[in-house]
Order: C-alpha cells, then structure tokens, then sequence
C-alpha cells in the first residue's frame, strides 16, 4: 500500500490503512517520542498521544508531500503539545548551576572508548535529565535544528526568553553530560 | 583523555546521535490507538442516530405542524387566485365581427361581398375589464396584399377591413375603385358600435339591405 493509498484509507477509518500506517511509521514516531519523554513509560504514553493526533490529522496532510517529513514535523509539535499538558511537571524550574555541580573527584570517561550505541545511551539520559521546557528548546534547537523564529513563533515566547532558556538548557544538558560520563567511567573502573 | 563537555561544544554530536533515534513500538500503544480509532469509528456511525434520538421531540412536532398548515394555506390561496385569471383568459369569447351573409333564394350576385378572407383572431391582452369590453377588443388582421376576384365579374376587388381602435365603433368601408356598384349606400362607410347587443343582427340587416339594393340595380342596369 502506497502512501496516497494509505492516507486515502485512513480518511475512510480503514483498519487494515491505519494499520499499515502505524506499521510504517511506529519506529519514527518512537524515536520522538524517546527524546522529547523524561523516560521509558512516559514514551509509550506520549506515543499513544501522538498516534491518535496524527489520525485525526492526517485528514488536513497534503497528497504530494513526503511522508515520512509530515510524520516527523508533526510527531515533535504533537509531543509538545504532550508535555504542555501535564503543566505541574512542565513548569518545574531548576536552577542548577555548573559551579555547584562540578564533578570534582573522579576520572570522566573518554568518550572514544565508548561505541555509539552506549554514547547514545548517555546522551539520551542527559537528555531525559533535563526539565521538560529546556528539553523541548535542547531538542528543536540542536537535534532537529529548526530556525529560531520557527520555534518561538510556535512556542508562542519571546525572542529573549528563548535565548535564556537555551542558555539554561544547554548548560544543564552539558553538566549531565558529564555527571552520567563520570558515573560511566567510575563503574568502568 | 578528559573530556570535560562542559566546556566544549557537543551539540554537533548530539545531533549526529539523536536526529537519526527510532526505537520500536510497544503493542500496548497500538492497542490504546485502536481502541481510541474504533471508539471514534463508533461514534461517526452513531452520530445521526444520535442526533435524531436525542433531539426533543415536541419542538419538532410544532414546527412540522406549523409548517404544514402554512405550506396548505399558502397552496389554497394561491390556487384559488390564479384560476379566474386562467379561467376568463381561456374562455374569452372570440366571436367573428360579422357572420356570412345569408343566402338569397333570389338568383342574384352581391356585388360588395363582406367577408374576411383569412382573418386571424387573437384575443386582447387585456381581458379582465367587463364581459363588454372583452367582446369589443378584438383585433383582426386583414391580408391586404392578397385580392380577391370576383367569381361571376371576373374583377378583383379587395375584402373589407375592420379597424377596431379603443372603444370607438368598427367602421367598415370599402374601396371605391375595386367595388363595381355605384350604390351610394355600399361605398360609404357604415359605422358599427360593438357593444351594443344587436350589433350582429342590425349588421346582417344593413348587409341584407346593401345585397338587395345592388340586386336592384343590375336588374336595371340591362
């Protein structure tokens, strides 16, 4: 079933279509999922969450544009939008600072000795470290490199508060970085 | 080798890690999407009978009542006013200004003989005035390019011509030239007024009365 078939059949609430069309894009919409959620349970969550909004979407989806960038670009605001209703845990402010936290002790890991999938593991995990506002601002910025005007006028703030939180959120990401590094490299010796 | 990470720029690598990230789906995630489709799929086939079930009935029946109360009425009245209109159109009485002269035992030709070769008839546009005034507005057209020939002179001579303008009497004349009778009677005009309701009778009177003086007169003649 070709992508037009498959849009075509989800108009028409065909099971074997939707079916196909979560078969085909389940991998993509986790691997969103698994870095904008805070871990393992909140990802399947906001996977269901996404899925359905995608169905209810895919009514409005262009016949000539690509998929796979569709499913994409709507997986990551579809996860946002996830994360902004739980507003307790979205609103959660953390002022670490780097000083405070600087690992002192302890040899940190070189990460040429790590293979790709163990940096991904640690990457990830400082990832899910961070609060949910700097992750969403860590993820459109740097991992799916989206343009700065895109994002605030999406997320609806302004041009300094954007900067700010970056700011905050990239420093954050880095002292986790290290903290899971450090941890990596004590268990390794 | 230290890396401390803090202090360089890794946002490079995190996309080269991250950006390309997929991970597979648990079944329980497509189990919850499929109940959420097949509820929605539910509720798009229910959602009419829902409608309609749900809807309050009494309102419903007023307004249906009303509606067919206001569309029989509207349906009398309209029919009741339009047929007179169509009834006196249709049975407007179209009567021929001048019935064919009657037959004389007497072997005798008329000389002036008044008839409407191919007169066509069309009842007046305005026929809703009087019973009266629907008998007088009748045009007729007369073909005054077409001339007939006498069957027993062998001349031509034209046929009568009614003029019928308003309320004023139809004036019937006849040409001088083409009429082979010099009868003062027959070639001036006679004035008719159609309203009145011997107007057929007195003018099969006066025709009579024209065809016996011509007779008269040929008789002399010789």
């Amino acid at each position: 079933m070709n992508t037009s078939q498959l849009i075509e059949g989800c108009l028409h609430n065909d099971t074997t279509a939707q079916r196909d069309f979560y078969a085909n894009y389940s991998s993509r919409v986790m691997g969103v999922c698994m870095r904008y959620a805070s871990g393992a349970k909140d990802t399947e969550a906001m996977a269901g969450y996404v899925f359905k909004k995608l169905f209810e979407e895919i009514t409005k989806c262009p016949a000539d544009i690509n998929m796979n960038q569709w499913v994409t670009d709507r997986s990551i605001w579809n996860a946002i939008a996830y994360l902004h209703q739980d507003k307790h845990r979205y609103f959660i402010a953390k002022t670490t600072r780097y000083m405070e936290n600087k690992i002192t002790d302890g040899e940190i890991v070189d990460e040429a000795t790590l293979n790709t999938e163990d940096s991904r593991k640690i990457y990830l995990a400082a990832l899910h470290a961070l609060t949910p506002s700097y992750r969403i601002l860590y993820n459109l910025t740097y991992v799916d490199e989206m343009t700065p005007d895109k994002i605030i006028e999406n997320l609806e703030i302004a041009r300094e508060t954007y900067k700010a939180e970056l700011e905050q959120a990239r420093f954050q990401f880095k002292q986790y970085l290290n903290t899971y590094l450090h941890e990596n490299g004590l268990r390794k010796q | 080798m230290k890396t401390d990470y803090a202090n360089s720029n890794c946002e490079k690598r995190v996309h080269e890690l991250l950006a390309p990230l997929t991970g597979v789906c648990p079944d329980s995630v497509w189990e919850s999407v499929s109940i959420d489709l097949d509820t929605k799929r539910a509720e798009a086939k229910n959602k009419w009978a829902n409608k309609i079930s749900n809807a309050p009935r009494l309102p419903l029946m007023v307004a249906g009542t009303i509606l067919v109360v206001t569309i029989s009425a509207w349906m009398f009245f309209t029919h009741k006013s339009s047929l007179p209109k169509n009834e006196m159109v249709n049975t407007t009485p179209v009567k021929h200004s001048i019935s064919p002269a009657p037959k004389t035992d007497v072997n005798v030709v008329p000389v002036a003989q008044v008839t409407i070769p191919k007169a066509d008839v069309q009842p007046s546009q305005v026929a809703d005035q009087g019973s009266n005034q629907q008998q007088s507005m009748v045009a007729v057209k007369t073909e005054k390019h077409k001339k007939l020939i006498d069957s027993l002179t062998g001349k031509p001579y034209q046929p009568i011509e009614l003029v019928k303008e308003n309320n004023s009497p139809i004036l019937i004349h006849t040409d001088n030239e083409l009429v082979t009778s010099t009868d003062e009677h027959v070639n001036k005009g006679v004035a008719i007024d159609l309203n009145r309701k011997d107007t057929v009778s007195s003018m099969r009177s006066m025709v009579s009365q024209a065809q016996s003086v011509s007779a008269a007169d040929s008789t002399q003649k010789p």
